[in-house]
């Protein structure tokens, strides 16, 4: 008997791995065109360009990387570069960037996502993290101030992150957090500034759901993940006695803030459903969206950034071989062991959120017009660590 | 001959710090610029030689059965030598290195010296081995420190350890707008020492292959 040994994603059905990063790339461009539309029609023609220029900057770079290393590891060049992807992985890192980031500040991230991320681990593959959120996280400790003139207003989740901690406590505070995000619908439809990719919630959940049916992601990821963060923040809402806000009670709009904002439905269709850093089962890979949405809820409530889905990521693609070898076995034991597992760890994520959420003091005041915040808000503005809210 | 061996092992062959990995502790935290490199190298310098040396006399008569405890607590004893005289004479490099400078006791470079080469050689040669060896390890740390100061601040930069306010000399490499500051962060040590610890192999590499073949034409 011949048995045949490939790195991960291992395929069944009429698909090639090809063929699903080629789908994959279609859904990733119409995000992109939609957000091309977007800062073409609200701030102007060089925002568009200025968009094509960074994404055109990252592909260069990823190119360039891989063919130098295919050179130098003397490989047929052509087709290692047809099987590396390293495309995809510069197209998700534009969409994950602001817009106002410099071309040379993304062109570093590329070649250290490309370089120490990818190729280095053995190629496409065998690679531990998420290429794209590694050098997101690079763009996050590397070049926090290496912003361009191209400037939009402060994104919904800075204000949410920064100026209210995700936690506003009066009704005053409830309404002037919502206007100064616009609202529900306007996150939803992704109508604002933001990282160029992930702004459109109702868009990238149209492509998530086409992508889904053509098996190229796995439907379980982003279900477990995004109504985990809406359970998890709809408890937190309760436990906080979060006011209604337009006649929806609050565990119900607070939850779609949390999903809506940030990176959060980008990263669970396009990031955490990458089939190389994800377990390979359907049971790990629930566990592994449901780790993911608790670590990323506790950032946002108590770590000192304001969002959380990046880092959420980096840190379940490491605990992917844990998850593996827990969910290796038996059919039948692993599927008990699972269940235990996922009823443990939603337990414990639940009991953690909760804790998190009592210790974090809610803002009362109004932060944009009362006199003594002002110069706070400002201060805010002007450090640095603003910046940071960009994107996941 | 042999001697001149010994003493130029430490460069490359068997540098201390990438190709024994000894030693690393102090490589990446203290590598962030080119003044903490100078200052540790020096110091390491002279604790390595002198423990050699003193260790090179005292072989015959150390038991082996205590011979560890007898190399710290000598070790100890430079080290805090070192460290008074770092604090009286250079207050900058001493608050900059801080508690890096009591570590050299634990630098692993310096008791496998002594255990390895010292406890079994003559005085000369130890303090040869412990100088070339000391120099190894801060040339290391130099080509370290001068790659991670250049990328995460754009210039080289040195003042006079003695008086921080004097500036030695100072070129800016790369303009302001260019610099990646992750290489003063502990993910740009390691990021460094990686890429240089694997250069290293790659050449050495080579060079055994480039020998393997010269033997092979000689037969």
């Amino acid at each position: 008997m011949k048995f045949t040994f490939n790195v991960s994603p291992n395929l069944r059905q009429g698909q090639s791995t090809k063929r699903i990063m080629f789908e994959l790339m279609l859904g990733l461009a119409v995000v992109y065109l939609f957000s091309l539309f977007y800062y073409f029609s609200e701030y102007g023609a060089s925002y568009a360009l200025q968009a094509v220029l960074l994404l055109f900057v990252a592909l260069i770079v990823a190119l360039v990387t891989e063919s130098v290393f295919a050179l130098v590891l003397k490989k047929d060049m052509k087709q290692y570069l047809s099987g590396s992807f390293g495309w995809i992985t510069a197209i998700i890192l534009t969409m994950m960037c602001k817009i106002d980031i410099t071309p040379y500040a993304l062109g570093v991230a590329t070649f250290f996502s490309i370089f120490f991320g990818k190729l280095l681990f053995g190629g496409f593959g065998n690679n531990i993290f998420n290429p794209a959120a590694f050098g997101r996280a690079v763009i996050f400790n590397a070049f926090i101030g290496a912003t361009t003139n191209v400037v939009t207003s402060a994104t919904p989740l800075t204000i949410l992150g920064t100026n209210f901690s995700w936690m506003p406590g009066t009704e005053k505070a409830i309404q002037s957090m919502m206007d100064s995000v616009g609202g529900i619908t306007t996150l939803f439809t992704g109508w604002y500034p933001g990282a160029i990719g992930e702004t459109s919630a109702l868009l990238i959940i149209i492509v998530g759901i086409v992508l889904s049916i053509r098996h190229v992601i796995d439907w379980r990821v982003p279900t477990v993940y995004l109504i985990s963060i809406f359970v998890l923040t709809a408890a937190v809402a309760l436990l906080c006695g979060i006011d209604s806000y337009n006649g929806l009670p609050g565990f119900i709009w607070y939850p779609c803030v949390h999903v809506l904002s940030g990176g959060v439905v980008f990263g669970a269709v396009f990031m955490l459903t990458d089939p190389v850093t994800s377990p390979t089962s359907a049971q790990g890979r629930t566990l592994f969206a449901l780790g993911a949405a608790i670590i990323t809820v506790l950032i946002r409530l108590k770590a000192n950034m304001p969002e959380g889905c990046l880092y959420s990521i980096l840190i379940m693609n490491m605990l992917t071989p844990l998850i593996e070898s827990a969910m290796d076995g038996k059919q039948l034991v692993v599927r008990i062991r699972a269940r235990k597992a996922f009823a443990g760890l939603a337990a414990i994520g639940l009991a953690l959120v909760l804790l998190a959420a009592s210790v974090v003091t809610p803002v009362n005041e109004d932060p944009t017009t009362s006199a003594t915040n002002e110069t706070m808000y400002d201060q805010l503005i002007n450090n640095q660590s603003v910046e940071r809210g960009g994107s996941l | 001959m042999d001697r001149k061996k010994n003493f130029t092992a430490g460069f490359l062959r068997e540098n201390p710090v990438f190709s024994l990995y000894l030693g690393c502790c102090s490589t990446l935290a203290i590598t962030t610029s080119l003044n903490n490199a100078i200052g540790m190298g020096v110091a390491v310098i002279a604790v390595l030689i002198l423990s050699n040396v003193l260790i090179s006399l005292m072989r015959k008569i150390t038991p082996n059965e205590i011979r560890i405890p007898v190399y710290i607590v000598i070790i100890a004893a430079l080290v805090k030598v070192i460290q008074m005289l770092i604090q009286a004479y250079a207050q900058s490099l001493y608050t900059s290195l801080g508690t890096f400078i009591p570590l050299i006791v634990v630098n692993c470079i310096i008791l496998g010296r002594a255990e390895a080469f010292a406890s079994k050689n003559g005085v000369l040669d130890s303090a040869l081995d412990g100088l070339g060896m000391g120099l190894g390890y801060t040339c290391a740390i130099i080509v370290m420190s001068l790659i991670r100061e250049i990328l995460a601040t754009g210039m080289i930069h040195f003042t006079n350890p003695f008086d921080a306010a004097q500036v030695l000399f100072e070129i800016r490499l790369i303009p302001e707008d260019f610099v990646i500051s992750l290489f003063s962060q502990p993910f740009g040590a390691f990021c460094t020492f990686a890429c240089l610890a694997a250069a290293l192999v790659a050449y050495k590499d080579h060079q055994a292959k480039k020998q393997e073949r010269l033997e092979k034409e000689a037969k």
